[in-house]
């Protein structure tokens, strides 16, 4: 218990000084990372919302190791709200298309950003609500699945893809909500792994992998396509990503931990059917998502330092809550 | 464990109701007609090919902007059927579903079939198909070598890929059969033929774990079905054209070839059981599984038009704009909401359970899918060229007869082989639904 709580302080106490280090250094400029942290942490609540919606709608037992965790995951979007919370007070600092006055924009426009925004949060707690509630018939839970794949998908576009509002791919979305989902499912691999070490873990490495592998397709595809047509507003958008001896190294950490290394690690069955084995790879996975929200995000932004600094404070505030929570509920909950 | 009495009890009916099949019933006037029928529309896709040899391309209703009519719609289609086969057999069988063993040896057909056909055209569009090998990187004198940028080129290399591929799971998963037919052959000549198809198989242990071992890494190698039609996709994709060039169309071909796929298996699946009356191997609860499975590629496909959609006017880019109008209002309305409706509309039917688990019900919407999912192919190629840049260049298509002959013909072709193929192969895995039966106590076949 006392290891908990010096776990919380720390992880607490890290991510205030991070923060308050980007906004030093920054200012404004830092509003960028705590976007990729916000948007980066609330993959995990939806995420878990999605797969357990998924697994009620088709049935059988596949998130059963981990379905505890999922649960309890997906319980925190509330709290994942309060993050973005803030945002629409920076909405300036943060995306280049606010404020154009001519041509009058529809889609990007301030309110109607906003709006959207306050409508995904809306429909997402009310799947949630449905969800906790374990009533709800399977056509209810099956269109909250729908919903959750369009508007997840509409929020991705619109959170991280308008940094640039020259880029515009129409994978971006599904590669968003595809993202939410291992996400999800390594996080409660982790945790599970942390809670009970001896819980059998069925089919759960062998969905990590399916969905790692998916991500990476779809990954690839995108880039493929965008590197073929080489049209000049898309290619650039992945010529900013891999200008420097910094930014391909920081590219070529993303690939490893969110495709290259956990899909070979899974691969193995020595890997993917034994707990300590699984967790290792369920981490490297959180960590290639959370590496990768930062590559969509922080290279928009003016300043890299101080957007990574905010960005890694608000990803350890996300930690100290999710030990928090973790601590508060005992395993056999 | 069952000793010897009770799985020769279990067993015997089935491997009976199977091998009968191939090895000693009548052949039924049904059958002959069948023959007939699809013969005669082969002659078609014969006449179709002679002409176009004769001629040239000139006949058929393509030019520029559109230089790629039916012959390229039906590349797609054809390669994209095939896909539900593979998922069928492959990948469901690396999740180590069983309900997959009574389908998997007809949708493999299937897959092997329309690849075939699926190969023909690309050969057949080029200006001179005799030389369609100068597509592979082979060394020549001539020095000619193949764009490898180009994925004109990748799709060579992944329909050639996919139907070794295919055609390797099929006979793997065929030679325990092929022992079985030569074992209860009664004419020499069938024990003769089917022994040698079968390449000595003995069923002994050892060969058995031999066997499963390849069996699932050829199985593993599937994956490359996905890859087969992003490549497809990327003709469209990697180009600038305004209604080709969008990120999501590698997965939404994907996810359409297997809805399309799907939808032709669940068509086969309910000729069959009706012509051979094998209501106790393909039951109802398969009908609903195919449905359901149906019904999921369907709505994740009409996602991705959504996306493509979207995004085309998300852009702001003047001709992607314009083009969305076009497709939704416009000229190339029609086709669009017409294959929208056959595809997508008359798809929710399976949100009834009804629907879902009686074979005529669900081939219907099969049928109306598979009709609906060659017209969006259609619409994506033709109506991409048609509305370029250039709006004086605009310049409609409409195929002429010989391109139809070829397309009644395909479809005839591939009627013609699965006709024969359900005489003269195992057209269930006799031995797959035995291994279900045993693990399910023989519940089911018993």
């Amino acid at each position: 218990m006392h290891a908990t709580r010096l776990g919380i302080v720390v992880a607490a106490g890290l991510g205030v000084a991070l923060l308050a280090a980007g906004v030093v250094t920054g200012g404004a400029r830092a509003w960028i990372g705590y976007l990729a942290g916000a948007v980066a942490l609330v993959a995990i609540p939806l995420g878990s919302l999605a797969l357990l919606a998924a697994n009620r709608l088709i049935g059988g037992g596949w998130t059963g190791p981990v379905a505890p965790v999922l649960l309890a995951a997906a319980r925190t979007l509330p709290l994942a709200l309060l993050l973005f919370l803030p945002i629409p007070f920076a909405l300036g600092e943060i995306y280049p298309w606010t404020g154009r006055a001519d041509p009058a924009p529809v889609w990007l426009s301030e309110g109607f950003f906003i709006g959207r925004t306050v409508g995904y949060f809306a429909i997402w707690l009310a799947s949630l609500a449905l969800l906790v509630r374990g009533g709800g018939q399977r056509v209810a839970v099956g269109v909250a699945l729908a919903l959750y794949t369009v508007s997840g998908s509409l929020a991705g576009v619109d959170w991280l893809m308008t940094l640039d509002p020259l880029f515009n791919s129409s994978m971006f979305g599904l590669l968003f909500v595809a993202g939410h989902l291992v996400a999800a499912l390594a996080f409660a691999a982790l945790v599970t792994y942390a809670r009970e070490p001896e819980r059998p873990v069925g089919m759960v490495g062998g969905l990590l992998l399916a969905g790692v592998m998916t991500v990476a397709y779809l990954d690839y595809m995108q880039f493929l396509v965008v590197w073929a047509a080489d049209h000049p507003a898309e290619a650039q958008w992945y010529v900013r990503r891999g200008a420097g001896a910094l930014a391909v190294g920081f590219t070529l950490l993303v690939i490893a931990a969110k495709a290259l290394v956990p899909t070979v690690a899974l691969a193995w069955p020595a890997v993917r059917l034994r707990q300590r084995p699984l967790a290792i790879a369920a981490g490297i996975v959180l960590a290639g998502h959370l590496l990768n929200t930062a590559w969509l995000a922080l290279p928009e932004a003016d300043g890299v330092v101080p957007a990574a600094l905010a960005f890694a404070g608000v990803v350890s505030l996300g930690a100290a809550a999710a030990i928090a929570r973790l601590a508060a509920q005992s395993p056999a909950a | 464990m069952m000793d010897a009495a009770d799985r020769h009890a279990l067993f015997e009916p089935l491997t009976r109701q199977i091998a009968e099949i191939t090895l000693h019933r009548r052949i039924r006037v049904a059958w002959w007609l069948a023959l007939l029928a699809s013969a005669a529309l082969t002659a078609l896709f014969v006449v179709g090919i002679v002409w176009l040899f004769a001629e040239g391309v000139g006949i058929w209703g393509i030019n520029i902007p559109v230089t790629w009519g039916l012959d390229i719609v039906n590349a797609v289609w054809w390669v994209g059927i095939a896909h539900a086969g593979t998922l069928i057999s492959a990948l469901v069988l690396l999740m180590r579903q069983t309900w997959r063993n009574a389908l998997n040896r007809f949708a493999e057909a299937m897959t092997l079939f329309a690849v075939t056909i699926a190969l023909i055209f690309p050969v057949i569009h080029l200006g001179r198909p005799e030389v369609f090998y100068w597509m592979l990187p082979i060394p020549n004198a001539a020095g000619v070598w193949p764009q490898f940028r180009s994925p004109l080129l990748w799709d060579v290399f992944a329909y050639l890929s996919y139907f070794l591929l295919s055609a390797t799971f099929w006979y793997l998963g065929l030679m325990p059969d092929f022992a079985t037919l030569r074992d209860r052959a009664r004419a020499r000549w069938q024990a003769w033929i089917y022994g040698r198809l079968a390449l000595g198989w003995r069923g002994s242990a050892v060969a058995w774990a031999r066997w499963r071992q390849t069996y699932l890494a050829v199985a593993a190698c599937a994956f490359i079905v996905v890859s087969v039609h992003s490549a497809v996709a990327m003709l469209f994709a990697s180009s600038l054209l305004p209604g080709w060039h969008s990120t999501i169309f590698p997965p939404m071909f994907v996810v359409g070839a297997v809805f399309s796929g799907l939808a032709t298996v669940v068509i086969l699946a309910a000729v069959l059981r009706w012509s051979f009356c094998l209501d106790n191997v393909i039951t109802d609860e398969h009908f609903d599984i195919l449905s359901r499975l149906m019904l999921g590629a369907g709505l994740f496909t009409g996602y991705t038009y959504g996306l493509a959609l979207f995004h085309a006017w998300f852009g702001g880019d003047l001709h992607a704009r314009h083009t969305v109008v076009l497709r939704l209002a416009g000229s190339l309305a029609w086709q669009t909401w017409l294959s929208v409706a056959l595809s997508l509309g008359v798809l929710q039917a399976l949100w009834w359970a009804r629907v879902r688990r009686s074979p005529a019900g669900a081939a219907l919407v099969g049928a109306a899918v598979v009709v609906g999912m060659w017209l969006e192919r259609y619409a994506i190629i033709t109506g991409g060229l048609a509305r370029d840049f250039l709006p004086s260049a605009w310049r409609d298509y409409a195929p002429t007869l010989p391109e139809w002959l070829l397309q009644i013909g395909a479809f005839g072709l591939f009627c013609l082989l699965f006709v024969l193929f359900t005489r003269f192969v195992p057209l269930i895995s006799i031995f797959e639904v035995k291994a279900e039966a045993a693990a399910n106590g023989g519940e089911r076949h018993g």
